[in-house]
């Protein structure tokens, strides 16, 4: 029975994809039941549209009372039915099905794409959405964004720094590069200090990884051009910039085999057997919420570049709140999106109640905000990093309608070579051949360099 | 006859008895420790506080204690679904084995032909067709597909050709029974080994049923515990997520209550699983 329950969970993502799959190649079912300008009836506060908002966020209520308060004509109903694609598989039967879908959901920029292309997603600039990409910060209005067509309010991201512990940076004599040239000179100083530390980690199943190296370089692996024009580009000089890199520090034994998230990686973290962690800013609720003991010894660097004089920093994580095609109250679904992520009410919620970076301008202007001393890094005025690589982050990254996949296939190639020890560079130019292959079984004329 | 020990089989025992152990052992051991014992003490040994009792409480108040909502549900659909489907079987297997009628045959092969079919591929299909029937969130869109067990009536058939003697059934309809209480009164108490090898087979495979309930279900008052525990433990996973409590503690102590129940089901349950083997071993 054991067994059972293994296959099952095993499956679930792959049916996920299978069914992305299906709604990408076909015609999608949600098409027909467009109503075009139609956003559906205005409230009242006597008599209010009730609209379901599907959302992981443990404290996320908080935030919905406040926008009830604000708006009584609208109530709004929260269910959290699952993190990531245990949610996104429903949202993608429901869309199949037409019905039983929530009116709002939290969405990662990442899924956000596939949705859109098969027409799940409602397009925001037709329901009161117009003047999202004036009010969010660039880094993140290029995620949401598709021609002129708008799938998603941005609701946090995660611009891209390096969290280091102090006291083995201390122990190996080593200063805090800002180069990735030096960090691979204080990964021999660290692990010349202990045999069992490390500079960082690498996590074969992370993709995330690979695309935050990526977008610095501002590699554009991938190119969609109109709907169906597919240029792939995952050997060129700056991937393979970023693959020998990485490959340079696994053949030396400079970094560990980790998987991000799971207990042994945490305890490795809180040990300083892992001595950084290059990430989005996000990492310091992590790292808050489960190694309250390391407090102290925690601080937070620009993300290392290039060469001297780089700014170019990228993105890892971050997400938005959609609005579904099938919702029969898209105005009063997008005023709910757009209220909770950039009224000045919601933005201090998102901060100091879901610990979220908010996405909005004005939120980044904020003398208050940017000054906070952050007591868990030693009193470090961290959101000045932060504001720093948002400022710096390449704004040209897109993700691909299929980008689960492509993130499914990486464990299986580059991933191998990460556990082999092996050429990340023929990692890199399988992964290639495999997001290749499926494009072209999903109808995408595919070039490749 | 003598009973020899092999020195070898007791090693081998052992070692297995071991291996089987040692995750439960892991669980009772990370279920007493606090959040930072979790992360800076071995795996195997007790933390620095014993915690247990804590973890106990903040479970049964995360979230307004949702954790026993969710207990409370797995076992209404455990119960429901698997003593429906041993219920079922029984009748089903009885059936099969002991009347011959037209379409025997084409039933068999269906159900043989079901019971090769994994239930996975089987989730998303479920799907469209409760969707359709306005069946999707709700309790019976799990309780359903778990009353259908296709093995279970293949054992029960199989178990029903031997338990019950055609002679029993004859001496009884000569006594004037009607077939209903035949079934019930000698029939089903024949084949009570049989049922209650379907009963727990079945209650193991819905208490852990996960893949079904997730897609299914669209609020998180309706998960088992299979689905929420394991939501509890992604967002712990995700970072970047504000949490107000440490959720790992949670997810452990979760999974140690959870298994509790089905250890007590076999407990209880297997004294009527041995009399069965021991009764089909004598000669009547």
């Amino acid at each position: 029975m054991i067994t059972t329950t293994r296959a099952r969970r095993l499956t679930a993502p792959a049916a996920a994809l299978a069914l992305l799959a299906l709604a990408a190649c076909g015609g999608s079912s949600t098409d027909g039941g467009s109503d075009g300008g139609d956003g559906g009836p205005t409230g009242t506060a006597d008599d209010p549209v009730e609209i379901t908002f599907w959302s992981w966020l443990p404290d996320i209520q908080k935030t919905i009372d406040l926008f009830e308060q604000a708006h009584p004509e609208i109530d709004v109903t929260l269910e959290n039915v699952g993190v990531g694609t245990d949610q996104y598989t429903k949202i993608q039967n429901a869309a199949d099905a037409g019905s039983g879908g929530p009116d709002v959901a939290h969405m990662t920029y990442d899924a956000i794409p596939s949705f859109a292309l098969t027409g799940a997603l409602a397009d925001l600039t037709q329901y009161g959405g117009e003047d999202i990409p004036d009010t969010f910060l660039p880094a993140v209005v290029g995620l949401v964004q598709q021609g002129d067509a708008v799938y998603g309010v941005p609701q946090d991201f995660g611009p891209g720094v390096m969290y280091y512990r102090t006291d083995v940076f201390e122990a190996a004599g080593v200063e805090v590069p800002t180069t990735w040239a030096e960090y691979a000179t204080a990964a021999e100083a660290i692990k010349a200090s202990d045999p069992n530390r490390y500079i960082t980690y690498l996590d074969p199943g992370l993709a995330d990884a690979a695309y935050m190296g990526l977008w610095q370089l501002d590699a554009a692996p991938w190119t969609l051009d109109g709907e169906s024009d597919l240029a792939l580009d995952l050997n060129s000089d700056r991937a393979l910039q970023w693959a020998d890199y990485w490959d340079g520090l696994n053949q030396a034994g400079l970094t560990i085999e980790s998987v991000q998230g799971s207990d042994e990686w945490f305890k490795q973290l809180g040990d300083g057997q892992i001595a950084t962690w290059v990430v989005g800013a996000w990492g310091l609720q992590a790292l808050t919420g489960v190694l309250p003991q390391n407090e102290g010894l925690w601080r937070v660097a620009p993300m290392p570049v290039w060469d001297e004089g780089d700014t170019a920093t990228s993105q890892f994580g971050g997400s938005g709140t959609v609005v579904l095609e099938q919702s029969e109250h898209k105005d009063a679904a997008t005023t709910f999106a757009l209220w909770m992520n950039s009224d000045p009410t919601a933005v201090e919620s998102l901060k100091n109640d879901q610990g979220l970076l908010p996405t909005t301008n004005a939120a980044w202007e904020d003398p208050a905000f940017l000054d906070e001393e952050i007591a868990y890094l030693g009193g470090q005025q961290a959101r000045q990093v932060f504001a720093e690589s948002a400022r710096n982050s390449v704004t040209t990254w897109r993700w691909l309608p299929f980008q689960p996949y492509v993130g499914s296939v990486y464990k299986d190639t580059v991933g191998q070579a990460i556990s082999g020890r092996t050429s990340l560079a023929d990692g890199f130019a399988a992964w290639q051949d495999r997001v290749a292959e499926y494009a072209e079984q999903q109808g995408f004329t595919v070039t490749t360099d | 006859m003598r009973v020899r020990r092999s020195p070898v089989l007791t090693v081998v025992c052992w070692a297995l008895l071991g291996y089987f152990l040692l995750p439960l052992v892991w669980l009772l051991v990370n279920a007493t420790k606090t959040n930072s014992d979790l992360f800076s003490t071995f795996g195997l040994r007790f933390g620095t506080e014993f915690a247990l009792f804590d973890n106990v409480r903040a479970l049964a108040t995360y979230q307004d204690g949702i954790f026993f909502r969710w207990f409370a549900n797995t076992v209404l659909y455990a119960v429901v679904g698997a003593g429906g489907a041993a219920v079922f079987a029984a009748m089903g297997g009885y059936a099969l084995a002991k009347y011959r009628f037209t379409g025997r045959r084409g039933v068999l092969a269906a159900v043989l032909g079901a019971a090769a079919v994994p239930g996975t591929a089987l989730a998303v299909p479920t799907y469209l067709l409760f969707s359709q029937w306005g069946l999707v969130n709700t309790e019976a869109a799990v309780i359903l597909p778990a009353l259908a067990s296709p093995f279970g009536l293949f054992l029960m058939m199989i178990y029903a050709q031997d338990a019950v003697p055609d002679s029993l059934i004859e001496a009884a309809r000569i006594d004037g029974a009607r077939e209903g209480r035949i079934f019930w009164s000698i029939g089903f108490r024949l084949l009570v080994p049989g049922f209650v090898t379907v009963l727990l087979f079945q209650l193991v495979a819905t208490w852990n049923n996960y893949f079904l309930p997730l897609i299914v279900l669209n609020e998180s008052d309706k998960f088992p515990l299979t689905v929420g525990l394991s939501l509890w433990n992604k967002l712990a996973n995700a970072g970047g997520v504000n949490l107000t409590e440490p959720l790992y503690p949670l997810v452990i102590t979760g999974s140690l209550l959870a298994v509790v129940p089905l250890v007590v089901a076999f407990v209880v349950l297997q004294r009527y699983w041995q009399s069965g083997i021991a009764a089909g071993g004598v000669k009547q």
